[in-house]
């Protein structure tokens, strides 16, 4: 374990370097946020309620959401573990006695947990700016499930990156897959709109999928919503978390035998 | 006792051959063609605990592939490999805290970093005991003289700086076998002199097992006492360098600086490659070198002399021409 919190540890001190980058990129999603303000605004201009959420309660959403799409690291890993692989310079994981999921998952937190320290203060600010128009959370009970389910879905998106970059030991390009599983996660987790706007059978056959609990789900208890199916949501996710952890076992030890390492 | 040991072991490459042009491309989208093309083939080896053994061997000879078949990092088409007991291709935990290995364009360290934070992870990795790491850095920074560089981010070290760093890392869980491919290219001749004597040292001080490629020869020169020959992922030739340079090496450049205009004239069949009034260059047989000499410092007031061996590519091709596998006792026939 000392290796993986040391492996969190270098990550992170490695983030620091790109300071800058991470302060400006900590910016850019809550951009979403007042795109979301000026397009609700219109929406409720005629409605009190949509989805079964007020105004205040669909701005607060968007912020959880948009919150919970920046802690997410491991999407952007999914580029350097690809080009690792296609360069031969992932031969290093191999080498030492370090699981490559394990070392891809250290540092996936580890970059999460720095972003959420920079990223707490845009929140603040936000908060502070936009309190007329958000609610708190409804209790904290709540709050610390929507964090603890938040944190599944941290894991489970970090799983379904890691098996997205092992692509790359098969196909020389997953630039496609890639962009096209981040457009169908967003939505299909409520990144985009809640996913109460849906149907209410698809929202029925959703709670079944662990996506439904990355973004949607902790946003909706932060708000006092859909509480009772906390217990379902945990064992959900973690029926998930262990089916991909143990996908991403087997396809590693059978993608990593026709690993070639190309160059020096 | 034999810590490496390969039986024919042989790797083929599946490429895709594409043909040229934007047709060739669209073609290529529908059908591929396949080719092999063999890395290594049914490839002996033996190096026993201790050896300092030097890979040598043209660009595209198969000596990356074998280090990289010794380290697991890819698998064998056919024949076996065994490092120090156990089945390189498995990734045993204990097998990848045995040995290391260092690629001489690939790096483990944290760019932007202190190499001291890859140590300290290395620690972690390896489960390295606190005194037996702070005695490793001591004695390797030490050897290196490298202590001041520690807390220095590896982006701003020199390609030499960064080299030590690297072995530094490879060389803090003292390995039993260490494989370098390359270590010392693009650096300069000091960088290249002390991580001959580096390694040199650790080889003799901590009895590490090195298996080392170049394609330069005074690596191998100055480190190895045996030299393994591989080309096209045969092997050549397998004993000590001296005696396949006195074999197959049969002729020198010799360059010549002159203190005045002159104008040589040798009484020797030597192929002028340069003729100008204060420099010469030629090539000569080498039984004749010595004469040549002899007669050029005793006729004309020479500045400087260099003496330039034949490159190694051409001795090889001149081994592989001559139509002979090699053996373990250094005859190439």
């Amino acid at each position: 374990m000392g290796k993986y919190l040391e492996t969190g540890k270098v990550s992170m001190k490695a983030q620091i370097t790109y300071r800058f980058d991470v302060g400006v990129g900590s910016i850019i999603p809550f951009i979403r946020v007042f795109l979301a303000y000026a397009l609700w605004k219109v929406l409720f201009a005629a409605k009190t309620e949509i989805g079964g959420m007020s105004f205040e309660m669909m701005m607060t959403y968007h912020l959880v959401a948009s919150f919970l799409t920046r802690l997410d690291q491991s999407v952007n890993m999914v580029w350097d573990m690809a080009e690792e692989i296609r360069e031969g310079r992932f031969s290093k994981y191999m080498v030492r006695p370090i699981s490559p999921l394990g070392h891809f998952l250290a540092e996936s937190l580890a970059k999460t947990l720095y972003i959420l320290l920079v990223t707490l203060a845009t929140v603040a600010f936000l908060a502070v700016v936009m309190r007329r128009i958000l609610v708190p959370p409804s209790s904290l009970a709540n709050l610390a499930g929507a964090c603890l389910m938040g944190f599944m879905g941290l894991v489970f998106l970090s799983l379904l990156n890691y098996l997205t970059a092992l692509l790359a030991f098969k196909f020389n390009d997953i630039t496609g897959w890639h962009i096209m599983k981040n457009n169908a996660v967003d939505f299909l987790a409520g990144a985009l709109v809640p996913l109460s706007l849906l149907p209410a059978w698809i929202q029925d056959v959703m709670r079944f999928f662990p996506f439904y609990y990355v973004y949607y789900y902790p946003a909706s208890l932060y708000l006092g919503l859909k509480t009772e199916q906390f217990v379902t949501g945990l064992i959900v996710m973690a029926l998930w978390i262990v089916l991909l952890w143990g996908l991403s076992v087997i396809v590693y030890h059978r993608f990593r035998r026709i690993y070639e390492g190309v160059g020096n | 006792m034999a810590v490496i040991k390969t039986k024919s072991l042989t790797k083929v490459f599946r490429r895709i051959k594409k043909q040229e042009g934007l047709k060739g491309t669209i073609k290529a989208l529908f059908r591929r063609e396949v080719i092999e093309k063999t890395a290594l083939d049914s490839f002996d080896l033996k190096i026993e605990e201790g050896e300092l053994v030097g890979l040598i061997g043209p660009n595209g000879a198969g000596k990356t592939t074998l280090v990289k078949l010794l380290c697991g990092i890819i698998q064998p088409t056919s024949g076996s490999c065994d490092v120090l007991g156990f089945t390189p291709g498995m990734l045993k935990n204990e097998f990848r805290k045995s040995f290391a290995v260092v690629m001489g364009q690939k790096s483990q360290l944290w760019w932007d970093l202190p190499a001291s934070d890859t140590f300290a992870l290395n620690r972690e990795i390896y489960g390295i005991p606190n005194g037996e790491y702070h005695t490793n850095i001591d004695y390797f920074s030490d050897l290196f003289q490298v202590g001041d560089l520690l807390n220095v981010p590896v982006r701003n070290l020199s390609l030499g700086e960064r080299m030590k760093m690297e072995l530094i890392a490879a060389l803090l869980h003292n390995p039993r076998v260490l494989f370098l491919d390359e270590p010392t290219i693009g650096l300069d001749a000091i960088a290249q002199k002390q991580i001959w004597q580096f390694l040199g040292q650790v080889n003799r001080e901590k009895g590490v097992t090195i298996l080392l490629t170049s394609h330069y020869m005074d690596d191998i020169r100055h480190l190895c006492r045996r030299t393994v020959v591989i080309n096209s992922g045969q092997k050549v030739y397998d004993g000590p360098l001296d005696r396949l340079l006195d074999r197959f090496q049969d002729h020198r450049v010799i360059h010549v600086t002159f203190e005045r205009e002159t104008d040589p004239r040798l009484d020797y069949p030597v192929e002028w490659l340069e003729k100008s009034p204060y420099k010469a260059v030629f090539k000569i047989s080498r039984e004749l070198a010595k004469p040549v000499l002899r007669q050029i410092l005793s006729m004309y007031d020479v500045d400087d002399v260099r003496i330039e061996e034949e490159d190694i590519s051409n001795v090889i091709e001149r081994i592989y021409l001559s139509g002979n596998g090699g053996n373990n006792s250094g005859q190439v026939s």
